[in-house]
Order: C-alpha cells, then structure tokens, then sequence
C-alpha cells in the first residue's frame, strides 16, 4: 500500500508490533476481569456474612417486638380493653343487665377475634325488611336484632360475618383499636375485624366519628 | 476461584465477535470456558496463578489463531478446542520443568494428563495441528520491533487519531473505504494520505531513538 525504502520500518514490523499491542491490551483486560470477580466475591462475603447477622439481628429483634406487643401491649390492652368495655356496659347497665352484658360481651369479642377470615357488609336500612325476623344463629348471646333501637343499627351475625344495618343518621361509633375496628352498638362493642371494609364504613358514616381507642380508652 | 458470571453467547457469535476486534466477545469466550479449564488444571502441581497464566495463554492463542488463521469450528467446540490448547500448554511446561530439573515426576504428570484428556481427542479434534494448540515460541521480536510497540503506545496517547488509522490499516486490514466511513475522512484518497503522514511520524519516531 505504502512505498517502502529500505531504511523504512516494514509493514510486518508495525503489524507485529499492534498484534503485541493487542495481546498486551487483552492480557489487561483479563487482568481486570479477574480483579473484578475476585473484588466482587470480596464484597459478596462480607456482605453475605453481614447480611446473615442483620437477619439474625431483625428477626430476634422482631421476635422479642412481637412478643413484647403480643404480651405487654397487645394482649395486655386487649383484655384492658375489654375490662374497660366490660366496666363501661356494667356502668351503663342495671343489675339484671350486668350479668347478662359480662356474659354476652366477652364471649362475642372472643369470638370474633379468633376469626379472622371474618368479613364484614355493611348496609343501609332499606335492606332491613329482608331479615327483620332474624336471629343470629352462631352468636346466640348477640341480641336479636328486632330489639335494637333503631336509632343505632341494625346488625346480625351469622357463621361468617357480621352484618350491620346501619342509618346513616345513627350515632353509631367505629372505634379503631390495634388496627382492628370496633362498633360500639347500644353500649356493647363489636369486633370489625376487616379493616379493608372500612372504606365501606366510611362512606355511610362521616370519617370523623371513626375514634382511637388507644385515645378514646385510657387504659392501664 | 472467584465465582465467574457467563455471558449468553454462541461459539459462533464469540468467533465472528473476536474476528471483528470485539471486546465483549472476548469477555465472553474467557469467562464462559474459564471454569471447565480451570477445574481441569486444578488437578495440577502448581498454583491457581499458573493454571490463570495458563488459561490466558490459551485464550490468547486461541483468538490468534481466530484472527490469522481463520479458525472455524466445524466439529468441535469452542471449550473442546481451548481445552486442547491448556494441555498442550501443560505439557511444555512439564517439559520446561523437566529440563531444568525441577522436581516433577513427569511420566505421572503425562499418564495422569492423557488420562484426563481423554475427552478432548474423543470430540474430533484430530483435524487441527497440534501446533495450533501452542503459542509460538519461536515468533522473534526485534529491538526494531520492540521501538515500535512502544512509539505506538506514545502514539495512543499523544495522536490518537494517527493510532487508529494504522491500527485499522495494520492490524485490523479494514478496506479503505470502511477506515474513511469510520474515522470520518472525506475519502479514500485522504485516508492514503493521513496514513502516510503517520507512518512518517512513528518512523521518525523509531529511528531517532534507534539512532541513540
């Protein structure tokens, strides 16, 4: 391609000397892949005897949490929260009323609290007329529904979920305790245990009237 | 060994990526066979730095031979053929090792290798040479040639320009016409020219320090 004097460098040379080049350049870049993989295994191991101790640490931290707010808070407030419940209907009831509220108050609460694939609907009175006659036949302590004051709601339970009928110009009061939602119906709170349902309460009643228990109830 | 990450890649997509100077091909073709030939030079005396030197010869000869001699993998594959290349690299440093009177009981060593490459003649590696397999020992580089390396690498830095143009000239044999489109001249009579300027500057170069 190139003319070439005798004192010229040959072609062969520089292309000798490029292919050298190369070699040298691919040496390098083995070279670094090398030291890439060993520098990432390096940061691996740490890492994954780092990691391992973080994951010993959080679930043994969130063991004794969870046992703690099992134990201390959660139980603990819960049957404070119930005894106070209890109190409460004691206080607001007569004395033909006190046995008959500690025996039904504390075996629905119970009860619904160990369910908790328990759903809740929520209607308006207009659908009252369908079960007007209706008891519940899983809670046989839960009052029939023909003996609320309309005022409140209407409500009944059955094996599964826990229907309230409500006006939507009751007082009814959703409390909310421990991510868990309670109605408090003629003195007596019942467990709302699907929170998703909620929204559903919301709509019917006004946002606001949804109180914390943890506030609302000065537990000890 | 450091865990090694393989690159999804055919053989023949690694052999058209070396021909065309391609360094993620090359990336892939080490890490890809590194494991095989590694586990199979573990079995060897010496360290796990000499089975690496090893294996990088190997891939070195192997993209060679892929460069100059138009390598085409018909019957093999890519590990079988790199393979190949490790053994034979094994043996002349037994060889070396035997010469120097190293302590190494090489009729072992070259049982305990036919043994363990067994394998490799059984996947029809008989058509290639076995001088394929081996780095060319006997390739001469001159002081001349030495100068050179080293001017271009000055080259690299200072005129990168210049280092790209001989370096698709010389090296990668682009055609005329691929060097103007690629390193934006406005022809292939300007590429002729800009080429001779820099092969006047790296003579220019060379001698003056020949001349020392």
């Amino acid at each position: 391609m190139i003319q070439q004097t005798e004192d010229d460098i040959k072609d062969s040379e520089i292309k000798q000397a490029f292919e050298l080049l190369e070699e040298k350049r691919l040496k390098q870049l083995f070279k670094d892949i090398e030291n890439k993989q060993s520098n990432e295994a390096a940061t691996i191991i740490p890492m994954f005897t780092w990691m391992k101790f973080a994951i010993a640490a959080s679930v043994f931290g969130l063991i004794i949490t969870s046992g703690i707010l099992l134990f201390n808070n959660s139980d603990n407030n819960q049957l404070a929260f119930e005894k106070t419940v209890i109190k409460e209907n004691i206080k607001n009831s007569n004395d033909t009323a006190i046995n008959r509220s500690m025996a039904y108050q504390k075996p629905v609460i119970n009860e619904i609290r160990n369910r908790n694939n328990i759903s809740i609907s929520v209607k308006t009175l207009d659908d009252l007329s369908e079960i007007s006659e209706e008891y519940s036949i899983s809670y046989r302590t839960v009052i029939p529904i023909d003996s609320i004051n309309d005022v409140y709601a209407k409500y009944k339970f059955t094996n599964e979920n826990l229907v309230l009928y409500l006006n939507e110009k009751s007082n009814v009061v959703v409390y909310q305790f421990n991510l868990r939602y309670y109605v408090k119906i003629e003195n007596k709170y019942y467990s709302l245990m699907k929170s998703k349902n909620i929204s559903s309460l919301k709509r019917i009643f006004d946002a606001k009237i949804i109180k914390s228990l943890n506030d609302s109830l000065k537990i000890n | 060994m450091s865990k090694i990450v393989s690159i999804s890649i055919s053989d023949e997509e690694i052999i058209d990526g070396i021909k065309s100077h391609d360094d993620k091909a090359a990336t892939a073709l080490y890490n890809n066979h590194k494991d095989y030939c590694m586990r199979f030079m573990d079995k060897m005396y010496w360290d796990n730095d000499t089975n690496q030197d090893i294996y990088q010869d190997a891939i070195m000869v192997f993209i060679k031979n892929v460069k100059s001699k138009n390598l085409k993998l018909e019957n093999t594959s890519i590990q079988s053929y790199l393979n190949s290349i490790c053994k034979n690299q094994i043996k002349n440093r037994l060889k070396k090792a035997n010469k120097n009177n190293l302590n190494i009981n090489t009729e072992f060593d070259n049982k305990f290798i036919k043994d363990k490459t067994n394998i490799f003649y059984e996947e029809n590696i008989n058509d290639y040479q076995i001088k394929d397999f081996n780095i060319d020992d006997n390739e001469v580089i001159t002081e001349r040639v030495k100068i050179i390396l080293e001017e271009l690498e000055v080259m690299k830095e200072k005129g990168p320009a210049c280092f790209k143009l001989l370096k698709s000239i010389f090296f990668e044999n682009r055609k005329l016409e691929v060097i103007a489109s690629l390193l934006n001249y406005t022809n292939t009579r300007n590429v002729i020219t800009q080429s001779y300027k820099c092969r006047e500057r790296l003579k220019k170069q060379v001698f003056k320090r020949l001349e020392k």
